[in-house]
């Protein structure tokens, strides 16, 4: 993957071949409040796009927006395949141990994903697979998190603010699961509000600013 | 502030002055026409209120669903405050029509609760609306709101004739005809019929009126209070693999 | 993979929850328990007024338990953040099927604790007619409390809200449940009475829950 960004803005009003996922004029209202929009994007298989902004931005509105788990108030929003929100400490009950919660994302999701064995190493979660994960440290619940979204194998995945609670080497377990999400073939959309702290190559920069894309200089 | 269009107020004013023709010919048959009852005096009167109020809280429980369903196949909010509109009235008018029967019953029952089917079912009724009601309210988004208050909405109701039938089941199992089994009630009057009729009439009205009423100062809150910012035209982007 | 295989996988993964959490059997059994004695002692204890009213009660206490028991439905799954996954990996259907399926086999272990404190502690008399409508009664109940579940979702405001909703409009699966469980009735209406309750709620609840589901 070449770090160089490659972003097409303004009118450019070619459509991608097969996008993953194609945003047309989606906006988001909460309470007659517009939070989010309207905001046209489209991702191909395998395109990491990483998006910055402040809290309160819209990065999880846009994000959920994306992974189809929130309906826009207008607009369209098409993605191909299983599109996947991956937020630190989620995915996972508390009473399940780590390997049960991997081995049951992975099998739900048709084992089309990255086996839980090597998604473990990948994200360096090194504690037994039979821990609880009521148990893990926050920092081991966020590479929890992102394994869960390997053994998926999604068609989209969504990492809303992915270097919560995690370390240095957290941090480049982070980098290189989202590098081996887009070489398996996903399109991955990164939410950070710090840039700084997630050095990750991407195809496309953007920052979302009172619910708008822009595409920073 | 009340931006509702010249022809819909018309329509309230005229269905209000309408009711209140209806209301004054409904209390001249209902208290001064007709006899009082050869059997239960003066309190069978009370049916005149009761059984109106009854027939406008089946109307309204119907409303809610019609809106309910309307509001999940077209997501507009006008469909959600018709619903919660008509659902408003509906508990008042089941609640108005159980303490009007509850009233009429100790007089000419001896009780006042009876386990009769209609008054199970209707109670019942009462009871799902009531948590239709506490429904709303929950979310800040009107959307959330009103998407989970169809769903109850359109839930309550169906169960309704399931919950009428299992309530005459039980009874008819239990003991023989009550007092409002057909057959053991003498032949109503014409002018009692004529009463009832106008309390019927005067009571929809009063009903519609009071709707048009809830529906416009809903959608007056929602205009002042949703002012939607809208953004400026999309930003296109597309992120394509650098390989 | 089917919507069937997700359903069995999601109510799989639900049991197995429950086997190594035991969230449900140490809360809402000793509340079953607890709920047959005081009422025992709230009727007065007299044989025949307890054996009377026992069917009744069986029906009363699955529905009570069936208000602690809507937690594991998306309460729970929303607390650790496993909704969103739940709602990635599986379609709506599959979602309320296997949702469906284990708290169904949830209030059919309430019914059975319920029914056989009934006979010990009550005086019961059994019949196989109770058994058909234990199993249709809890689906009914079932259906109700996923739906419900689903809706209700944040206990934080209005937490009794899933009572008032859930309990009044259980009326046919209390009749019809008490009726089969008492003797000297003819069985048969009753249970089609609860096979089309249960028929009409899962009609309503599947055509609602797409609905539900959204944010």
């Amino acid at each position: 993957m070449n770090p160089a960004p490659q972003t097409a803005s303004s009118r450019d009003s070619v459509a991608p071949a097969a996008a993953t996922l194609s945003l047309r004029a989606v906006t988001r209202s909460f309470a007659g409040r517009l939070v989010i929009g309207p905001i046209d994007l489209d991702l191909e298989p395998g395109a990491v796009c990483l998006v910055e902004g402040a809290n309160g931005a819209g990065k999880t509105t846009l994000l959920r927006l994306a992974a189809h788990l929130l309906a826009p108030s207008s607009g369209r929003c098409r993605n191909a395949g299983l599109a996947v929100y991956v937020r630190p400490g989620a995915g996972a009950r508390g009473e399940q141990s780590v390997g049960q919660a991997l081995d049951w994302a992975y099998r739900t999701a048709a084992r089309r994903g990255m086996p839980p064995d090597d998604a473990l190493d990948l994200v360096g979660l090194t504690v037994p697979t039979a821990s609880v994960v009521a148990a893990l440290s926050a920092g081991q619940h966020t590479r929890l998190a992102m394994a869960i979204a390997l053994v998926t194998g999604p068609a989209l995945a969504c990492v809303d603010e992915p270097t919560a609670h995690l370390d240095g080497p957290g941090c480049a377990g982070v980098v290189q699961a989202v590098a081996a999400l887009a070489a398996a073939g996903s399109a991955v959309l990164v939410a950070t509000p710090v840039p700084d702290t997630l050095d990750c190559p991407a195809d496309a920069y953007l920052r979302l600013r009172h619910g708008l894309l822009e595409v920073p200089p | 502030m009340d931006a509702a269009s010249p022809a819909r107020r018309r329509t309230e004013r005229a269905v209000g002055l309408l009711a209140v023709a209806a209301v004054a010919t409904a209390l001249t048959l209902g208290l001064a026409v007709a006899p009082p009852d050869v059997v239960q005096g003066q309190a069978q009167r009370l049916m005149y209120v009761h059984v109106p109020a009854a027939l406008t809280a089946y109307l309204a429980f119907a409303t809610v669903l019609l809106g309910s369903v309307a509001y999940l196949l077209r997501r507009d909010l006008k469909w959600d405050m018709r619903a919660q509109a008509a659902a408003e009235l509906g508990v008042g008018m089941t609640a108005l029509a159980i303490a009007l029967g509850s009233l009429w019953g100790r007089p000419v029952w001896g009780v006042w609760w009876a386990w009769d089917p209609r008054l199970v079912s209707t109670a019942v009724l009462l009871l799902i609306y009531l948590g239709y009601l506490g429904i709303r309210g929950l979310a800040e988004d009107p959307h959330t709101n009103a998407r989970r208050a169809a769903v109850v909405g359109i839930l309550g109701f169906v169960n309704v004739p399931i919950v009428h039938f299992s309530v005459v089941w039980w009874r008819t199992l239990h003991q023989g005809p009550t007092v409002l089994a057909p057959g053991s009630s003498p032949p109503i009057e014409g002018v009692m019929l004529a009463a009832l009729a106008a309390g019927w009439v005067s009571f929809t009205l009063l009903a519609a009126w009071v709707f048009l009423r809830r529906i416009r100062v809903l959608a007056a809150a929602v205009r002042t209070s949703g002012s939607a910012v809208t953004g400026g035209p999309p930003i296109r982007v597309f992120a394509r693999r650098n390989l | 993979m089917s919507t069937a295989r997700i359903a069995f996988s999601i109510a799989r993964r639900d049991v197995s929850l429950e086997l190594s959490g035991r969230e449900a059997s140490i809360t809402v059994l000793p509340f079953v328990a607890a709920l047959m004695m005081l009422a025992g002692l709230g009727l007065g204890g007299q044989g025949p007024v307890l054996s009377a009213a026992a069917p009744g009660l069986v029906w009363l206490v699955v529905l009570v338990s069936a208000i602690p028991l809507a937690r594991g439905v998306a309460a729970a799954e929303r607390a650790d953040g496993c909704w969103d996954l739940l709602r990635a990996l599986a379609s709506p259907t599959a979602l309320l099927a296997g949702k469906l399926a284990a708290l169904w086999l949830w209030l059919l272990i309430a019914w059975a604790v319920a029914s056989m404190l009934a006979v010990a502690l009550l005086g019961a008399a059994w019949r196989p007619e109770a058994a058909v409508a234990g199993v249709l009664g809890t689906f009914g109940v079932a259906v109700t409390t996923v739906v419900l579940g689903v809706l209700l979702p944040h206990g934080a405001r209005r937490p009794g809200l899933i009572a008032v909703l859930l309990v009044p409009g259980a009326v046919p699966v209390l009749i019809a449940g008490t009726h089969l469980a008492a003797p000297a009735t003819s069985g048969l209406p009753w249970a089609l009475l609860l096979a089309s309750y249960d028929a009409i709620s899962l009609i309503t609840a599947y055509a609602v829950f797409p609905a539900l589901l959204e944010e």
